[in-house]
């Protein structure tokens, strides 16, 4: 009996480590707690960690400068495991350690879990959750960092219908929230063009085998395909099967789909494609900055994963700065909305007053494995 | 919209994917059959060789063969380390005792990995400079050829040796009556131990396959280990040629479905097949009666 019992005690121990790790490190004196909500376990693990890696660096130069308003920023990151129950247990964890603001979650389908958690506990939370409709739903306490997917999914379309001048036009996303909104904006925007898809597919996170969907989209005729996904190891087995598969298209990825970690995977099988992004380290002084600190610290390139958890933490040390408080929330808020041209790695804030921080696409081509600058699509600016 | 080149392309990739979900499942059929335990680590199985093998190849930029071999000369040292940390204190405790202990090793695994390795997936280099090589309008990987002669030459070596050697027939039999083996003076322990680390083996063999297929996450086998854990239910649970089949079966049927009815529900087809499959047919395609077993 004695032996099950330890490797009851042992896996219970194993299981709360992480809770331990995380209240172990909350406790300093004369700091401003900020919560980090974001993916340390499970299957966006990938790009949870860039995030982390960039809040920490944003963390060390705030500190190294002095904190704000005579505080040390205390980042304290909590695990949504990738799931939307694990973000529900974080952003309350955050709550009890009385966090003044969080950064994140990133994920829309997480944001909307979260939304009335956040609202009843009346606490400014910088999401990135692309969906349109999260900043929409009257919270007063979201604010996003990232263009959404209106945004990015209109300037795809129009980049597609307009530059590349494509009328037979396939879509693949991700089922989630985030691959499905971003899926119906493109189709939406391509009304414009008078068009619709000719095929649109979907597919499950951490699936492996793409073949279906590919060649159902390529047996529609298409002569491009948008790519809708989540999770960068999807977005680089659906470029290689594409090329596997000798399919010869012009590919239009979601920013997701050509972050840095599907470069570094599929270098040649994302050669040629072209994708949406948020953020890209020759567009401004600010970009660069950001990226070369990055750099120097982990010697990796940064990608929107990392920049905007970046852009949140110093804009929320810029706000707690302008606001003259580190403890009042309500002010803190009107702040944010209240800022314009503060310019971060991701671009130019200027807040809508649903709390819509960033207008601006990017649209980039992979060459050699780097990505060229093409053009800024403004989308819709209020 | 019926075309003979889209067809043979899902045909081909499907018993690829089938290869693979046969291969890991024939590491869990094997441990229930000998060993009498479901194995949820099996994913994991899959997972540590594909760190271990990306490591050597991408890091220490070990050769090719060298690579391979050291791999699989850790993965029986795991297979050992495996039955007597997780197994092996608690035989003889009820089958579930020992499943939890298995999920509780997954979980370790994967953890450890995560901390180990950090949460980039890995890439390793493929022996195959070839992306694709295409028969009339069929494109296919040549790892995905490599998987599938794996499949078939470990299949003949797994039957000679459980049918033509001493020591197979020492395996048939402390799977079939472990007391009685034991008194017929077959070192049961022994048999044991050398079952984890050829289940271990299957699991290396996968690993290195897979590694420049799919990418290496500390999540890697968790979806792999579903379906080979399908697989090994359809074919019949313990049963060799049953996990083979199982498994080629599941992996085209799933992308078949996916192609032709909806690719969204790709993943629930995999497990709508395992619920046909129990419902009409219990046993699954060569199983005993499940009932007997219990």
């Amino acid at each position: 009996m004695s032996r099950i019992r330890t490797v009851y005690v042992l896996s219970t121990v194993f299981l709360l480590f992480p809770l331990l790790a995380a209240h172990g490190e909350a406790q300093t004196e004369k700091s401003v707690r900020i919560g980090l909500i974001t993916e340390q376990t499970g299957v966006a693990a990938p790009s949870g960690e860039r995030g982390i890696r960039a809040t920490k660096l944003a963390e060390k130069q705030l500190n190294a400068a002095g904190g704000v308003n005579g505080s040390r920023i205390q980042v304290i990151t909590y695990d949504n495991n990738s799931a939307t129950q694990g973000t529900v247990n974080a952003v309350n964890k955050a709550i009890e350690d009385k966090v003044i603001a969080l950064s994140g979650p990133g994920r829309s389908t997480h944001v909307q879990a979260v939304s009335p958690i956040i609202k009843e506990n009346a606490i400014p939370a910088l999401i990135a959750g692309t969906a349109v409709q999260l900043t929409r739903q009257g919270n007063p306490w979201l604010f996003r960092v990232r263009p959404d997917d209106s945004i990015n999914g209109t300037a795809m379309a129009e980049f597609m219908a307009k530059d590349l001048k494509l009328t037979r036009i396939g879509i693949l996303h991700d089922a989630d929230a985030f691959g499905t909104g971003g899926a119906d904006v493109v189709a939406e925007a391509l009304k414009k063009y008078s068009q619709a898809p000719v095929r649109r597919e979907r597919y499950t996170a951490g699936t492996k085998d793409y073949t279906a969907q590919l060649l159902n989209i390529k047996n529609a005729g298409a002569e491009g395909v948008v790519l809708y996904t989540t999770n960068a190891e999807d977005a680089a087995i659906v470029f290689r099967q594409i090329k596997e598969l000798g399919i010869n298209w012009k590919i239009v990825g979601c920013p997701a789909a050509l972050s840095q970690v599907v470069v570094d995977l599929v270098k040649d099988a994302s050669e040629g494609a072209y994708g949406a992004v948020d953020y890209f380290a020759e567009a401004s002084p600010q970009a660069r900055v950001f990226r070369e600190g990055y750099f120097k610290e982990y010697n990796q390139e940064p990608d929107f994963q990392s920049a905007y958890p970046y852009d949140s933490l110093m804009l929320l040390a810029d706000v707690m700065r302008r606001a003259g408080t580190t403890t009042d929330r309500n002010k803190t808020r009107d702040t944010i909305l209240a800022t314009r041209g503060y310019k971060g790695a991701m671009g130019t804030f200027n807040f809508t007053s649903n709390g819509d921080g960033i207008h601006d696409a990017h649209l980039i081509q992979m060459k050699g494995g780097k990505p060229r600058f093409i053009r800024t699509i403004s989308v819709g600016q209020k | 919209m019926f075309d003979v080149t889209t067809f043979a392309q899902l045909f081909v990739t499907g018993l690829a994917m089938g290869s693979i979900y046969a291969l890991v499942a024939l590491s869990f059929a094997l441990l229930y059959k000998a060993v009498g335990i479901l194995n949820f680590a099996v994913g994991e199985f899959v997972m540590v060789p594909g760190f271990i093998s990306v490591v050597l190849l991408t890091t220490l930029k070990v050769p090719f063969l060298w690579a391979y071999l050291v791999t699989l000369g850790l993965m029986v040292f795991f297979g050992a380390v495996f039955q007597r940390t997780v197994y092996h204190p608690l035989r003889g405790r009820p089958f579930v005792t020992v499943l939890v202990s298995t999920i509780g090793a997954s979980l370790f695994l994967r953890n450890t990995s995560l901390l180990t390795f950090g949460a980039d997936p890995r890439v390793s280099p493929g022996l195959f400079t070839a992306k694709t090589v295409s028969f009339f309008g069929v494109f296919v990987p040549p790892q995905y050829l490599l998987i599938i002669a794996t499949l078939i030459v470990l299949v003949v070596f797994q039957y000679l040796l459980f049918e033509k050697t001493l020591l197979g027939k020492k395996m048939q039999a402390t799977a079939q009556d472990r007391d009685m083996a034991r008194l017929l003076g077959i070192p049961v322990d022994t048999i044991i131990l050398i079952t984890f680390i050829y289940a271990s083996l299957l699991g290396g063999i996968s690993g290195i396959l897979l590694a420049p297929v799919f990418y290496v996450t500390a999540d890697m086998g968790f979806m792999i280990a579903l379906k080979a854990f399908a697989s090994s239910i359809a074919g019949g649970l313990g049963s060799i040629p049953g996990a083979i089949v199982g498994g080629l079966f599941i992996g085209v049927v799933e992308l078949f479905c996916a192609a032709y009815i909806s690719a969204t529900y790709k993943d629930v087809f995999a497990f709508v097949i395992l619920i046909a499959v129990l419902l009409l047919r219990p046993q699954g395609f060569f199983g005993e009666k499940i009932a007997e077993k219990a």
